[in-house]
């Protein structure tokens, strides 16, 4: 395998070519490759994917289909539309969404079945999965950006990306009309791209 | 399109929020509105970013070394990548 250069970056433009040059080595079949992109992405997809389903044998196969996607389609990859990491994320978001859905349908379990606080007021004791620092430095400034929102942006937020609610079931949730959900939705994206420009 | 509607629908779109006839004019209208896709393409990136939030745990090596496997298993089948998908997702 072609070395990929600065692997550990603290450069988001440099993550990202190296995700990307990661991504095509992948599609040219370079089993190593495959393994670092694993390496350089499997914590926070798995972690995600735990928190939306609430089942590590779940999350585990989620995260199992999106690598393989990711191995099958590689050379499908645009790097003008995103980054490689955000294909994975919807990757892996759009199956974990559609499984708590297909859950809810069968179950009727609507209520329970969406995370009610992500628990970062209190040390809810979960263990560190990021030995990266890398991904160590970015995750903690993107926990900070989320804290630095006002509650109400923050709760629709964390509703629509790890509920998997729709809009209207959002504005249920939160009692309070649907265009108000929306409009809080778009503030609390734009507040994060603020903060998190240097990153993006 | 107002830069407030560009942003709005990007955001909801970034968070599989819109769904039927509203994905569908929002597809249509991006294709149409390259300061639409570029809100919509920097809104996504930050839409990643959100995994971040949930509480971190590490993947099991097991599931590595399933994976593995299995790409020995494709490559021993079909090579390259790619040879035996029969579609393609849209990347990005």
């Amino acid at each position: 395998m072609a070395e990929a250069p600065l692997l550990l970056t603290n450069d988001p433009g440099e993550r990202d070519r190296t995700d990307a040059l990661l991504l095509g080595l992948v599609a040219e079949g370079d089993r190593e490759a495959f393994g670092r992109l694993y390496d350089r992405f499997s914590g926070p997809l798995y972690s995600a994917a735990l928190h939306i389903l609430q089942d590590a044998a779940e999350a585990q196969d989620i995260v199992h289909d999106a690598f393989i996607t990711l191995w099958e389609k590689a050379s499908s990859f645009e790097r003008t539309r995103g980054s490689a990491f955000s294909w994975a994320v919807t990757l892996v978001r759009n199956r974990a969404i559609d499984r708590i859905r297909m859950r809810r349908r069968r179950a009727e379990l609507l209520a329970e079945s969406v995370p009610e606080d992500l628990g970062y007021g209190t040390d809810n004791g979960a263990p560190s999965a990021d030995d990266a620092a890398v991904q160590g430095d970015n995750a903690r400034l993107v926990r900070a950006a989320i804290a630095a929102l006002p509650a109400e942006q923050r709760r629709a937020l964390e509703l629509a990306f790890f509920g998997g609610l729709t809009q209207e079931e959002i504005a249920r949730r939160l009692e309070e009309p649907l265009g108000t959900v929306k409009a809080r939705i778009r503030r609390g994206l734009l507040k994060l791209r603020e903060a998190l420009a240097p990153q993006l | 399109m107002s830069r407030e509607v560009r942003e709005e629908s990007s955001a909801l779109h970034a968070l599989g929020l819109l769904a039927g006839d509203e994905l569908a004019r929002f597809r249509r209208e991006c294709h149409a509105d390259p300061a639409l896709r570029e809100v919509s393409c920097v809104l996504r990136e930050v839409t990643a970013h959100l995994v971040h939030w949930a509480p971190p745990y590490a993947a099991p090596e097991a599931l590595r070394e399933r994976l593995l496997e299995g790409i020995d298993l494709r490559r021993g089948t079909a090579g390259r990548p790619g040879r035996e998908a029969s579609g393609r997702e849209p990347a990005g």
